[in-house]
């Protein structure tokens, strides 16, 4: 196919897109929305590191002394909730880039990698077009969050748990039975470690 | 105290299944569920 004569250049929109201009267009596009996706992804790990630096040092205050109240590991679920909250917000970004790259790469690589020029989805252009226009995100907040709980949160959750179930055992005195746990700590039997305890009540 | 922390992480584990049952990986132009996502395209 010959190149149109642009010696008399009028308005761009007066010549249609060769091919190679049309591929050349879309791969930087296609490079442009992967270095956004990028962004957005990295912009996910620091909202777990402080969740997890913050379980850390919770846990480490409430274990350094029998006396100090189980209540702050509880506290330490408010925070983490926090930093799920940020981090669903920052997930819900990604994913409008990401929805991007995936059909760029569903619809426009897997046909020229193949060799057979079909896109499994015949609008594909169409809704990037829309959604270049008309940014929507591909997630409500309550889904964001809900992934990143199954996929990281909800770990970081179940370490409080344990270790609040271990602390009420342990501390202010180590209890003799389950049931025992869940007893204010002047209900508990004689102390062995030697302290007289001031631990809330669970019940 | 302990009904509180129960319904707190009662919550968080069905978040979590639910979570995990979305339409997260895969082919967007595949049926199972993605299909729905495809929806926000056209708002």
């Amino acid at each position: 196919m010959p190149e149109p004569d642009r010696s008399l250049e009028g308005a761009f929109e007066d010549y249609p897109l060769t091919r190679s201009e049309y591929i050349a267009a879309m791969v930087h596009f296609y490079r442009g929305e992967r270095s956004r996706a990028d962004a957005w992804r990295s912009r996910l790990d620091p909202t777990t590191n402080w969740a997890v630096v913050t379980t850390g040092g919770m846990l480490s205050f409430a274990f350094s002394h029998p006396d100090n109240s189980h209540v702050t590991l509880l506290l330490a679920n408010l925070l983490v909730v926090v930093f799920l909250g940020i981090e669903a917000r920052r997930f819900r970004y990604f994913d409008v880039w990401r929805a991007r790259v995936r059909m760029l790469e569903e619809n426009f690589y897997i046909p020229i990698i193949r060799r057979n020029l079909v896109s499994p989805r015949q609008d594909w252009r169409e809704r990037v077009a829309d959604d270049l226009d008309r940014p929507t995100f591909k997630l409500t907040f309550l889904q964001a969050v809900a992934i990143r709980l199954r996929y990281n949160y909800i770990w970081i959750f179940l370490v409080i748990l344990l270790t609040w179930i271990a602390k009420i055992h342990l501390h202010p005195t180590p209890a003799t039975t389950p049931a025992g746990s869940l007893r204010a700590p002047a209900d508990r039997p004689a102390h062995r470690l030697g302290h007289a305890g001031a631990g809330g009540r669970v019940l | 105290m302990l009904a509180l922390v129960a319904a707190f992480y009662s919550v968080s584990l069905g978040l979590a299944i639910w979570g995990g049952r979305l339409p997260h990986h895969g082919a967007i132009h595949e049926v199972h569920g993605l299909e729905r996502q495809l929806d926000h395209w056209k708002r």
